[in-house]
């Protein structure tokens, strides 16, 4: 099939180019030939840039066959050359069907491929007897869409022979001709293709013949022979035509299997697409519902609790207000006057009474004591403690001894209190919420009992109770009849 | 033994410099590249025949993709050493080993 120089011409080429005389050039290339020689019998390897690399092979001894005699021989080991032509050179050569890449086939089903392929080997046993085949003729139908046809005939070839060793060839001869009208324009490469057969065909055909007679004992694919033989018998504008389907051909598959993966692809895309945009509209919803919710709740929100405080302020200012007056009127003997001292003293912490309203802090301190502050009754619930309960009713941790006293009967222990017990809480009489005189002097009477409950107890820091007792109420001692350490009464005494 | 080697020894056996000596090696291998390219085989003596031929598409098992690729035509270089080259050749390193 291919056009063949003899060495002369290839001589005279180079001459030309060169400029040097035809026998000069003709004994350089031989020695250039020597000389690989001399490379590979020195090294066993030559580069020659821009052509390739001539490598000496070593092959191992192995186990042959002689096909005449049927016996086995062992082949000795022995030397091979190979070329491996470079890069550059190999897509050179590989040019016409560079624009093609392969391409994943998708295992399909066809029917009606047996008769087909009977079909295709009739016809290709018709090509061979030099007739145009009976697939020329049914072209012209199948003219329209010939790699739909070629699709066709490629899923036969992988159903009938998965490995496509036998059922490529056959599909080839068939689809020769018809492709070469419906296809020449369609083809993306059609053009190149076309120039390619021009500078093949007028070299080749005169040489065809004795080419053909050289090959017959070659390995050459069904193929090539096909169209060897075809060539020469047929006229020089089929061989274009010949060379060109063939082209054409071989590239339809690779459009074939490109529609096919963009169509399997495609499919599985555009779902995958769909559920992400459902997806992001799901996002996008939720988010809006959220920042809706967000917005209206915190303006509601607000708007009660505007309410609430509204609501809450008067409740409260009545129920201190209230409250004030229920105990004035539990306690009567109780001045007005002497409240204004009481809300001095309590912010004093029972230290800052003054001499002039000491007289009248006395006259209702005196009935004080005993007189009961309205209680509010609670259930010990787990984790809580005299001191927290402090807090959380006074806002002030320090006044748990007033608790403490209130319900000295039923705890034991000043630091122990048990859950489920029920224990009265003494409320503050006050204004505001402060202590009223009354009320510092029975926290101060409190801390004296826990500073009695901790002495019995030989605890170190109970003086400290006792300091806290003279500071809450300055005159808390006259209210008592215990009995003090005198350290722990100079010591309290010292908070003035 | 590279291009350099080559075109020092011929170089030197044919009195040139090496610059001319590459100029011509470069004809001599774009010469044989581009009647490569056109699909013309040609035979050095002493050397082989070079020549092309186009490789059928062809199906192959592709392990990675787990799926059959069609691998596309392709027209390949071929090379044939010569009888003399090839039997000069064939016993060289062997006899040398053994």
């Amino acid at each position: 099939m291919n056009h063949k120089i003899t060495f002369q011409e290839l001589v005279d080429a180079i001459a030309e180019q060169s400029g040097k005389s035809k026998q000069f050039t003709h004994d350089f290339v031989k020695d250039f030939a020597a000389l690989i020689k001399e490379g590979l019998e020195n090294d066993g390897t030559v580069n020659i840039a821009g052509l390739g690399k001539f490598e000496l092979k070593k092959m191992d001894e192995r186990e042959g066959y002689n096909p005449e005699t049927e016996e086995k021989i062992t082949i000795p080991a022995h030397n091979k050359i190979e070329f491996t032509p470079y890069k550059d050179l190999e897509e050179l050569v590989n040019a016409p069907y560079s624009h093609m890449e392969p391409e994943i086939i998708e295992e399909e089903t066809g029917a009606g491929q047996p008769a087909d392929e009977e079909k295709e080997e009739e016809s290709i046993e018709e090509d061979q007897t030099e007739t145009d085949s009976p697939a020329s003729d049914e072209e012209p139908g199948i003219k329209k869409a010939p790699w739909e046809e070629d699709m066709e005939s490629e899923i036969e070839v992988d159903e009938d022979d998965p490995f496509g060793l036998n059922a490529k060839h056959k599909n080839r001869v068939p689809f020769s001709f018809d492709q070469g009208d419906a296809g020449k324009d369609e083809e993306e490469e059609g053009p190149e293709d076309e120039e390619d057969v021009v500078e093949f065909s007028p070299e080749i055909a005169p040489e065809e013949p004795a080419e053909k007679e050289d090959r017959t004992g070659e390995q050459e694919d069904k193929n090539e022979e096909k169209e060897s033989e075809r060539e020469p018998k047929t006229a020089r504008e089929e061989k274009p035509a010949a060379a060109e389907i063939k082209a054409s051909r071989k590239s339809s598959p690779s459009f074939r299997d490109r529609s096919h993966r963009r169509q399997n692809t495609g499919g599985a895309f555009w779902i995958i697409a769909a559920a992400f945009i459902v997806l992001l509209l799901a996002i996008a919803a939720w988010y809006l519902m959220g920042t809706q919710q967000q917005a209206s709740p915190p303006a509601a929100a607000s708007e009660t609790r505007q309410v609430q405080g509204e609501e809450e302020t008067p409740s409260q200012d009545q129920t201190q207000g209230g409250q004030p007056e229920q105990q004035d009127d539990a306690v009567q003997q109780q001045a007005q006057g002497e409240a204004e001292a009481e809300q001095e003293a309590a912010a004093d912490a029972g230290q800052a009474a003054s001499t002039g309203q000491k007289a009248a802090d006395q006259s209702g301190q005196t009935a004080d004591p005993d007189a009961a502050p309205p209680v509010e009754t609670i259930t010990v619930s787990a984790g809580q403690t005299l001191w927290g309960l402090a807090a959380s009713e006074y806002e002030n941790p320090y006044l748990w001894p007033w608790i403490y006293d209130t319900n000295k009967p039923s705890i034991n222990d000043p630091d122990i209190i048990y859950v489920g017990q029920s224990l009265d809480i003494p409320q503050r009489r006050g204004q505001n919420n402060e202590l009223s005189n009354n009320d510092s002097l029975q926290v101060a009477l409190g801390y004296v009992e826990t500073y009695l409950w901790y002495k019995e107890n030989n605890l170190e820091n109970a003086r400290f109770y006792l300091y806290a007792a003279k500071k809450y109420h300055n005159r808390v001692f006259e209210y008592t009849d215990a009995t003090f350490d005198e350290d722990d009464l100079r010591f309290a005494n010292r908070a003035q | 033994m590279n291009t350099d080697d080559l075109v020092e020894r011929l170089s030197e056996k044919w009195d040139l410099t090496k610059q001319e000596t590459r100029e011509i090696v470069d004809l001599v291998v774009q010469n044989m590249c581009d009647n490569l390219a056109q699909g013309n085989d040609f035979t050095i003596p002493e050397l082989g025949t070079f020549g092309t031929h186009t490789r059928n598409k062809q199906k192959s098992y592709n392990p990675h993709y787990e799926k059959y690729m069609m691998l596309p035509p392709k027209r390949v270089v071929d090379f044939d050493a010569s009888r003399n080259l090839e039997d000069d050749l064939k016993y060289l390193g062997i006899e040398n080993e053994s």
